[in-house]
């Protein structure tokens, strides 16, 4: 019987095999579907022409959830949801694709759904008896061979005048949160900052404006005519989709080459759960000193995790900062030291250098033994559950 | 070929052998029909590393797994010209440094034999070794093997199997036609240098110059 596959993003290999292999035995029992989250948004909601067939393809959220729906029969559904659920581009912390899950769940009460998904802390905002998640890693997990072969940037131009790297290429509205903060603040000296949105920044004009926060909006009005020092074009990725190796190998790296700190603005921020992306990825391979802005605990996931946050460099308590407005002003101002003092920072990044290497063993392999191990212990008690 | 009938709902993978013109029009074929489209993995280390038959198998059991093959001395050209675009906008692949670009001629005389940069096979390796492996004496074979020359024949057993009558036919013709058009491109050394490095493709499939 059959496992569905509605669609793949790319580079998802590693979570698309672990998900093979966990749930390939059970499909005679359960209904199994996996799908790129972007599909449930109705804020990716289009109609795409098809040279091929010469005729519009449906693929409206609706027709996914739609086909959802007609592919569930049986008692058990094993459904994977890869990547974000999140749609990024106001205060509102419940996504949409959340809300769709969560009734989803309601609707099928009388059977029991094992939902696969990339974020953490799902739990947040969906709990029902009827169904058991299972985390299997973020995009932090994609292209795992290139990410595995990659050398990382261990070798500084210490008299480069640039202190810290603020990469911001798609629009949400976080990100145009840190810009203007980082302009507000004037903290934008020392820093090789991109903001390939600048043309449409004036959709997050209200958001913004609505803060009634003075530096914010005095941050916004200077990136509108800001001259930035990274000017990359949108097509970061000439030769496939999301190939982040390449756009690291190519182009980041000679950026984290003159940098020893980045401000990373995750793809998720306002929402309770979260995914990790290789933007938090690269900022270690990129050997940089890491203040992550991302969801609520998201530093203390890391660090659990292993991972070396710097903590007796980096002030992390913007972690634990319910309110987003706050929270990046915490992350920036309690660490300014770092964003502004080039001898300070260069000489803290010299001392630590052993560090940096010691993340990227970790990021090569025990990262995914973790997601694996983690995600096949928590299916197997599932099932033991569900099938005894 | 093995024709099946049945749709038993398998899930299907294809082995990119590189420089085959036509995979991605299946893998588009597959993606566009609703009958096929829910059944293909489509893996994207596969694209970047070009995992043969063996490694599949153990990633993925039960899967139905197929590869393109084609003429030897029109994928050496077409795979010429993908390198020469690369060189041309200068784009830093370690690929480039395996292979001797000065002209058509001096880059099939001195074909790579060995893997080159990060990959992990040499270009001088057979299209069958990518699609089958022996096992305890056994030959382990993938499920379908299309020759890109007999494209719309070797293709009816996905149309079978997924009851679609759609047809395939060449998505590039411009292209198909200026790489199958060698014969002019190739001296009589050069063709035998592909001849006796591709010998196990061209004894199986029974391709001539």
């Amino acid at each position: 019987m059959p496992i569905s596959i509605i669609s793949q993003p790319p580079n998802d290999s590693f979570s698309f095999r672990l998900f093979y292999k966990l749930v390939k035995d059970y499909a005679d029992e359960a209904d199994i579907i996996y799908l790129w989250s972007l599909m449930l948004d109705p804020k990716w909601e289009s109609v795409k022409w098809s040279p091929v067939f010469e005729k519009f393809l449906p693929v409206s959220e609706l027709h996914y959830r739609k086909l959802i729906k007609k592919l569930i029969k049986k008692d058990i559904v094993i459904l994977c949801i890869k990547d974000h659920l999140t749609s990024g581009d106001s205060y509102n912390t419940i996504p949409k694709t959340v809300e769709y899950v969560s009734s989803m769940t309601e609707f099928y009460s009388d059977k029991k759904i094992i939902l696969f998904t990339s974020v953490e802390n799902l739990e947040a905002y969906l709990n029902f008896p009827n169904l058991y998640i299972i985390p299997i890693g973020g995009d932090i997990t994609n292209q795992q061979s290139e990410y595995q072969t990659l050398s990382p940037v261990i070798d500084k131009n210490l008299n480069s005048s640039t202190l810290f790297l603020s990469l911001n290429r798609l629009q949400r509205l976080h990100r145009t949160l840190i810009l203007s903060t980082i302009y507000g603040l004037d903290l934008n000296e020392k820093g090789l900052i991109s903001c390939m949105f600048q043309k449409d920044l004036d959709k997050n004009f209200h958001e913004i404006q609505s803060t009634g926060v003075e530096y914010l909006t005095n941050g916004f009005n200077k990136l509108k005519n800001n001259n930035f020092k990274i000017n990359d074009n949108e097509q970061i990725y000439p030769f496939k989709g999301n190939d982040n190796v390449f756009n690291f190998k190519y182009k980041l790296s000679n950026y984290y080459k003159n940098t020893f700190v980045e401000i990373v603005g995750e793809t998720s921020y306002f929402e309770k759960c979260f995914l990790l992306t290789e933007k938090t990825l690269n900022c270690f391979y990129g050997c940089n000193f890491p203040i992550i802005l991302c969801s609520q605990g998201s530093i203390n996931f890391l660090r659990n995790l292993g991972v070396d946050m710097f903590d007796d460099i980096i002030d992390h308590s913007y972690d634990n900062e319910p309110d987003p407005v706050k929270k990046i002003y915490s992350a920036l101002k309690s660490n300014e030291r770092l964003l502004t003092d080039e001898h300070y920072t260069k000489n803290l990044w010299a001392l630590n250098k052993d560090r940096f290497l010691k993340n990227i063993e970790f990021f090569k392999k025990d990262i995914y033994l973790y997601y694996e191990s983690r995600a096949t212990d928590e299916f197997f008690k599932i099932r033991d559950k569900i099938w005894n | 070929m093995e024709l099946n009938y049945e749709n038993d709902f398998s899930l299907f993978l294809g082995i990119r052998i590189p420089g085959q013109l036509e995979f991605p029009g299946i893998i588009e074929w597959f993606q566009y029909h609703e009958e096929s489209s829910y059944r293909l993995i489509i893996d994207s280390d596969y694209y970047e590393n070009n995992i043969d038959f063996q490694t599949s198998k153990s990633l993925y059991e039960d899967v139905k797994m197929f590869g393109v093959v084609s003429n030897p001395w029109a994928r050496v050209k077409l795979i010429y010209m993908g390198l020469m675009d690369l060189k041309t906008n200068n784009v830093n692949e370690e690929i480039l440094n395996g292979f001797v670009l000065d002209s058509f001629e001096s880059c099939v005389l001195n074909w790579p034999t060995v893997p080159v940069g990060s990959y992990w096979y040499a270009p001088s390796m057979p299209q069958l070794d990518w699609l089958q492996y022996k096992e305890n004496g056994n030959l382990q074979q993938v499920d379908y093997i299309i020759r890109q020359e007999n494209i719309e024949e070797d293709f009816k057993p996905f149309q079978n199997y997924f009851f679609n009558n759609k047809s395939y036919s060449i998505k590039n013709p411009q292209l198909y036609n200026k790489i199958y058009d060698y014969k002019n491109d190739y001296s009589s050394q050069m063709k035998f240098h592909i001849e006796k490095m591709f010998e196990k493709d061209i004894d199986t499939f029974k391709y001539v110059f």
